[in-house]
């Protein structure tokens, strides 16, 4: 069984993660956006590593901690949801992922720090699980 | 989906962003779920380049009326100048309440994640509502 309490909050409970923990791959193949996300549980924190789509091979975005783990309810011990942060300088992207019915949902918003004419921009993409 | 490839999230600089239109967000929405729920009634206001979100709240604990925060508003994808979605963050003395917010087929989708930070009874947890727009109070 995994368990994940969060990274800002000592007295938050620690919740049973298991349902997240494990590879995910896109639903759709052929998607621009992410294609690969892994989720971890280190010492009893959760970790997540996104790759994405790019010309010639994944990208990688790297891993890092999640800022927080979330129950279905407030009475429930059991984790479903994450949300984490990368940061990549020019670009800011706030991820945001649950777990329901066997599907990762993972929406991410997108904001550009680098004073270009790009707009801001949100994605909601889908995945099931895969062997690591 | 919507959204850019890989190689659009690079480093340019451009020209300045305008502000994203915002009117498919803003106006009074209303939860579709008359039974207990985090919310109750919100109400986004434009402003000129974040969105104004006022939460009026339904769940025991936590206060009625939550007041107002700044959102920021994000297009369907880099192209775009019609905002979409939006993320606010909620201080509630104690509980933090990260809400995401997109609208599809008119309806307003708020997924919330309410994070623990005082140590209180109960879990961090994540909720998904819907709401409808009041008609006429889009701005």
């Amino acid at each position: 069984m995994e368990m994940a309490g969060t990274s800002t909050a000592e007295a938050a409970r620690n919740l049973e993660t298991s349902t997240m923990v494990r590879s995910w791959a896109n639903t759709n193949p052929s998607t621009p956006g992410i294609t690969r996300v892994q989720i971890r549980s280190v010492a009893g924190k959760l970790r997540v590593t996104i790759e994405s789509s790019a010309k010639e091979s994944p990208l990688s975005w790297g891993e890092l901690e999640a800022e927080c783990v979330y129950a279905e309810n407030p009475a429930s011990m059991r984790g479903m949801a994450f949300v984490a942060r990368y940061k990549f300088g020019f670009l800011e992207t706030l991820v945001e992922g649950n777990v329901n019915a066997g599907l990762l949902v993972l929406a991410a918003f997108y904001t550009f720090r680098d004073g270009s004419h790009r707009s801001d921009y949100f994605s909601r993409e889908f995945f099931h699980e895969v062997a690591p | 989906m919507n959204h850019v490839a890989v190689e659009q999230l690079q480093e340019c600089n451009s020209g300045t962003l305008p502000g994203l239109d915002q009117t498919a967000l803003t106006g009074t929405w209303i939860n579709t779920n008359s039974a207990r729920s985090l919310i109750r009634r919100i109400e986004i206001a434009p402003g000129q380049k974040q969105l104004t979100v006022h939460i009026f709240g339904a769940e025991p604990g936590l206060p009625e009326d939550w007041g107002m925060a700044e959102a920021h508003p994000f297009a369907e994808n880099t192209a775009s100048g019609l905002a979409m979605a939006f993320s606010v963050l909620f201080d509630l003395d104690g509980i933090e309440s990260l809400l995401q917010g997109y609208v599809v087929k008119g309806v307003l989708v708020i997924v919330s994640f309410t994070q623990v930070k005082d140590g209180r009874d109960r879990s961090s947890s994540f909720g998904k509502e819907f709401f409808y727009r009041l008609h006429g109070t889009a701005f």
